[in-house]
């Protein structure tokens, strides 16, 4: 096989792999300007994510103050509390 | 960030307690060096500063081991461990001379005076103290490191 010929099936390989992997690989996005960034702002997403605080349940906010209150009656168990932690 | 996991687990179980020694060391120094009062606290000192982190850390471990079986919530498993640290601690106390056991009630540190009334309410507080500490605050801490 001359060199020409040996040039001309490399590329033939070549073109058959690439589109072969065209058909395998989903594209993503806009390949050809990635510079240009996301279709759409994604910052007020941002910012709902971040508003979705979950409350705080009513009987955490019980717990504490049962907590509180033995703290507060009981001082004598704040040193044992101390110990457990 | 999905290498060491149980590693990540346990430094969040520790953090709260690792925390919380340097403020019983300080309490331990004002109360027996600088006021020089007589109360045994340097013999039940090796519990909260070695065995509740090892503990937390373990427990935190464990949580992220078995969470995908059990379901059951951080805050939830977390306030099973007083279950364990309570008779450990009090029978280690009991061994080294910090608490003394009487007729009406427990004595702690040779100070502290607690009735047998009050255990129940100060075991329901530990109860509720841990679940809301587990909950919140290692909670957020496993969530920073990626393990939750």
């Amino acid at each position: 096989m001359n060199k020409p010929d040996r040039h001309r099936k490399q590329n033939g390989h070549q073109d058959r792999m690439a589109s072969m992997l065209r058909q395998a690989v989903q594209p993503m996005g806009n390949l050809e300007n990635p510079e240009a960034g996301p279709a759409r702002d994604l910052w007020p997403q941002v910012l709902s994510r971040m508003d979705q605080n979950p409350a705080v349940p009513w009987f955490d906010w019980a717990m504490l103050a049962g907590l509180a209150a033995v703290l507060l009656f009981f001082p004598a168990s704040v040193p044992v509390l101390l110990y457990y932690l | 960030m999905n290498t060491h996991p149980y590693l990540r687990a346990y430094l969040a179980g520790v953090f709260i307690t690792t925390l919380i020694l340097p403020l019983l060391l300080t309490l331990f120094i004002i109360v027996r060096i600088v006021l020089q009062v007589p109360v045994p606290i340097e013999q039940g000192l090796i519990f909260p500063m070695a065995v509740v982190p090892l503990l937390w850390g373990l427990w935190n471990m464990l949580w992220l081991c078995s969470a995908s079986r059990t379901h059951l919530s951080l805050g939830l498993h977390g306030a099973i461990l007083p279950l364990l640290l309570m008779p450990m601690g009090a029978t280690l106390a009991s061994c080294l001379g910090v608490l003394s056991i009487g007729a009406h009630g427990v004595v702690w540190f040779k100070l502290c005076f607690v009735p047998y009334t009050l255990i129940a309410p100060m075991f329901l507080a530990a109860l509720a103290g841990y679940y809301l500490v587990w909950k919140y605050v290692v909670g957020f801490l496993n969530r920073v490191l990626g393990i939750a």
